[in-house]
Parts: C-alpha cells; structure tokens; sequence
C-alpha cells in the first residue's frame, strides 16, 4: 500500500514536472510576441503623445495634480516625473519618453528600448494614476513581459537593419529562430490575461446588476462615458440582460476554455465581440484594443507568419 | 512512469539548473500575480497580509488593482453603487474684470478622446473619494488641487467648487413623457462643495457640509438590502 501511495507521487511529481518543463521552456517563434510588440508600441504611443495636450496643466507649476499633493493616492510607486515640475524639464522628459515609446514600438535597439519604455509608461501611470483607465494595467502587463523575449526579431527596424546588413554581406541569416525566453513570455502573458479576465468576470459576480441583468444597462445610462446612445433599446429589457450575462459568461469561460485548442479560434472571435461590444458601453476603445492584443498571446506564431505570407512566400526570411 | 523530459519531448536548450531557477522565479512572481488578483474583491486578511507582503513589487510594476486609497481600475465596471456614476468638478470663480465664470471638469468637447476619458477619471475619482466613507483627507486633494489650478491659472483668489453626481435614469422613466424624461436625465446632486482661497501662502480650502452629512443617523439594525428592482440604480 505503501508503495502504490509513493508510486503514485511519483509519477505524479514526474508529469507535473514534465507539463511544467514543456509548457515553459520548448523554444519557440518570437513571432507572435513581435507582433504584440508592434501593437502595444502603438497603444502605448497614442497615450503618451495625447498627455502632451495637457502635461502643463496637469503636472506643471500650480498643475492640477501636483506630486506633492498627491502622494497619498499614489502608494508610493516610482515615478521619474515626480522629480520634475518645470515645464522644460517636464517637456525634456516627455518628449524623450515619446522618443523612446516610438522606438519600442517599431522595433529598434528593442532590448533596450522595451525595458526602458516600460520604465516610461510605468513612469507615467504612476505619477497621475487617477487619469488612467483599464488600459494601463494591461499595457503595463504586457510591455513586462516583452522585456524578456527577443520582440524585435521580427516586424522591426533591427530585423529590417539585420536584413539589410546580411545582404550586404553576402552572408545568410533567419529570422525563425526559436527562443525559449519568447516561450516564457507568451506563456506569461497567457496567463496572467486569462487570471485578469477570471478577476473581472469574479469581481462583477460580487455585484447584483451582474446577477439581474442589469449590468449593461447601468453602463449604458452612464451618458458621460459611454460611447453609443444606446437607451432607446429601453423597451427591450431582455437584450439588456442577454448582453450582461454575455458577458460575465465569457469573462468566466476565456480563461478555462482558451486553453482548449478547438475552443481557441471560437473564443478569440467571441472575445473580439465582446471586447467591442463593452467599448460601446464604456467608451474604453483603448481597453478593448489591448484586451484584443493582448489575446494576440494565444495565435500561434507559424499561423501568424503563415497568415502575413499567404502568397506563397516562405515564412522564414533567408538572403 | 514519468519519462525524462530531455529525451521524452524535444530538445530543451536551456540546461536543468538554468530551468530550475527559471521555474522557481516564475513560480514566485505568478503566486504574486495570484495574490494581487484574488485580492481585488473581497479579500480575507490572509490574502491582505500576503498582499501586503507583494505590494512593492506588484504596485511598481502596476499589476495590483487593489487600491491603496481609490479603485482606479473598476474592472467590475459597475456594481450599481452611488459612486458608479459619472462626476463633474465645477469651479465658481470671479475674475479679475468682474466677471463671473463657471469651469468645469471634464470640459465639453476635448479632442482626442482619450482626454475627455482622462478628465472624466480625474472627476470620478475626485466625487468618488469625496462621497461616503472616504476619509477627510483623501476627500479634499482633488477638489483642493483642481480648484487651485483653475483659480491661479486665472488670477482668481476665491472660488466655489463642486463635485456634482450625475444618477443615471430608471429604465422605466425614459418610456414616460419628455418632462418625465428630462427629469430622468437630468439627475443631478452635489457631493461636495467648498469654498477655495488662493493665498500668499498657498490654497486653503473651507468645505462646506453636503446633504450625505446631514442625513438622519440610521438607529435601527442593518438589514441586508432587497434585491434592487429593473430600475434599481443609485439615487440620491
């Protein structure tokens, strides 16, 4: 008895091991993660450049948010803007942080510039976190995980710049490497999507308009915030709990079900529905665009490549 | 059996001691991860405590949403509470040449939209804090910082300002006639308010008592609330 217990131990420390080992480590395309890079890079652009409207009024002298004033909102995380307030500095800054966004997000010196455009979008969220959305937790989740994968191999000025100085050269190079850091951070990003997803669908379970239908309505009222009228649907009170059960219902299958292969392409098409659909209500376009993007994470990278040389064009570059 | 996965699967590039300490690293961060997500509603006070153990690490990297003093990441989008609703910061001033101006936040009409959306979080953040329970602190640092700005941005050294709730309408009202409608729309009460003077010194701030703070003191036991109806959603 004694033996089939420990037996059973072992082998059952040996499969986990072996999941574990082969759900983290087989090397893989970088492909999809540059993909995701270029994407994000462009999200994370369009937020920073759009605080340039109001930089002066929101953090300069006499700024509606000094940093001073709100240290007690802001749980102390880092942030170089709350060292500067001068509108020079303040421009200098920001400007330089566009720079590197920009950089990120076509894919040049992509090993630095990830890990420093994370510092510069971190760097804002944390300075006016009172200003951010749902997209920036998911921005930020995402552009972590990047700084660990090669996310410039491919759709990048250095894969174009690699290209361009093989060929001058004469000498041979491939883009189709595989890469066990991309694996753990497509796998990363899997996962903590799908854990984000579970909180939202969990923590709407905690409310009762998430439980009697009501849910969709009270976004849809919301005329500050929402991005369609859609209130004339009033006489049709079913459509409404039809959209908030849609809803939850898909925030609590995605991350069970995306794992499924068959059930991927159906909940990645329903997740792109979904996500459009609470950008009507809430008016988070950016939200959905990174919620989509982020689902990106789950598209494999030869389907990726294979999809982008349809012509018949090999999926690896050689010169 | 458990088969070798260095000859079961293909060939791993990485050696085991390098793949041990990468899992171990990955194991740590995602049980933070975990923490940080089964945290944000509801929490015990052991997934508090091992919050708080996390909470340098996760709040830097901005991937807890559990808030230190304000939800800034509704990910529930509404629970139908009074503050899921949109806010509006206005401030009464008087400006140098006597006339008299309204401001308000958010402002109409902000191009792209993404400001409007960031103006509009400042508002609900600042209505939110100063509803309910929020203590008298936090409360007054968005009105006071707001207001501030406004009046110095325009010479101004006094001012009104007001956190104004915008309640949504019952589904049911928006079927009566326009007076009914109208009404319905325009749901409007004052959270806050409070005179603001600009000084040599700096901004002093003086608030004045709201309606939340005048309501009847509740002597009776609490009751679990009944289910709200269709049209149960946050009134005043």
């Amino acid at each position: 008895m004694t033996y089939q217990v420990l037996d059973y131990f072992k082998r059952l420390s040996g499969a986990i091991g072996e999941g574990w080992t082969q759900f983290w480590f087989t090397p893989s395309d970088p492909a999809t993660l540059s993909a995701i890079r270029f994407f994000t890079g462009l999200i994370v652009v369009y937020l920073h450049a759009t605080l340039s409207f109001d930089l002066i009024a929101l953090f300069g002298p006499n700024g509606m948010l000094p940093a001073a004033d709100m240290a007690p909102l802001e749980a102390g995380s880092f942030s170089y803007l709350n060292y500067v307030s001068a509108p020079n500095e303040l421009w200098a800054t920001h400007l330089l942080g566009l720079a590197i966004l920009i950089l990120f997000a076509v894919g040049f010196w992509t090993r630095l510039t990830t890990v420093l455009g994370l510092i510069v979008f971190l760097s804002d969220i944390h300075r006016a976190p009172m200003i951010t959305s749902l997209t920036e937790p998911i921005a930020a989740m995402v552009m972590c995980y990047l700084c660990l994968a090669p996310c410039g191999r491919r759709f990048s000025l250095d894969h174009w710049l690699a290209l361009r100085a093989a060929r001058n050269s004469h000498a041979r190079t491939s883009t189709n490497e595989l890469s066990t850091s991309a694996t753990i951070a497509t796998r990363l990003i899997q996962v903590h999507l799908a854990l984000i997803i579970l909180m939202m669908g969990f923590s709407k379970l905690s409310g009762e308009p998430w439980w009697n239908g009501m849910g969709a309505w009270l976004l849809i009222a919301r005329e500050d915030s929402r991005l369609v009228d859609f209130t004339w649907l009033h006489t049709t009170p079913k459509l409404f709990d039809f959209w908030t059960h849609a809803i939850v219902a898909f925030e609590l299958a995605f991350p069970l079900l995306i794992w499924l292969p068959l059930a991927r392409p159906l909940l990645l098409a329903l997740g792109l529905a979904i996500w459009t659909s609470l950008a009507l209500l809430t008016g988070e376009i950016t939200m959905a665009l990174m919620l989509a993007v982020a689902s990106l994470a789950f598209v494999s990278p030869d389907y990726l490549v294979a999809c982008l040389h349809r012509n018949g064009r090999p999926a690896e570059s050689t010169v | 059996m458990a088969a070798d996965p260095q000859t079961a699967g293909p060939k791993l590039p990485w050696s085991p001691e390098i793949r041990s300490w990468v899992s171990l690293l990955l194991f740590v961060h995602l049980f933070a991860v975990l923490v940080a997500v089964t945290t944000y509603s509801r929490p015990s006070g052991l997934q508090v405590q091992l919050h708080d153990l996390f909470a340098p690490y996760l709040r830097n990297l901005h991937m807890t949403a559990l808030p230190a003093s304000y939800p800034f990441a509704r990910f529930y989008l509404t629970h139908a509470l009074p503050t899921d609703v949109d806010f509006t910061c206005s401030v009464d001033l008087t400006n140098k040449d006597g006339s008299v101006e309204t401001v308000s936040i958010p402002a109409s009409g902000l191009w792209p939209l993404v400001r409007l959306r960031r103006y509009q979080a400042l508002a609900n953040a600042a209505g939110t804090l100063s509803e309910g329970e929020a203590n008298e602190d936090l409360a007054s640092i968005l009105p006071k910082a707001i207001a501030g700005s406004i009046l110095q941005a325009r010479g101004a050294s006094e001012g009104t300002v007001r956190c104004r709730a915008h309640y949504l309408p019952e589904m049911e009202a928006l079927a009566g006639n326009e007076a009914a409608i109208r009404t319905a729309l325009e749901n409007y009460r004052d959270v806050y308010q409070a005179q603001v003077f600009v000084t040599s010194t700096g901004v002093e701030l003086l608030k004045k008592s709201t309606t939340l703070e005048v309501a009847p003191v509740e002597t009776a036991p609490k009751r679990p609330s009944p289910p709200p109806q269709r049209s149960g959603l946050p009134l005043p």
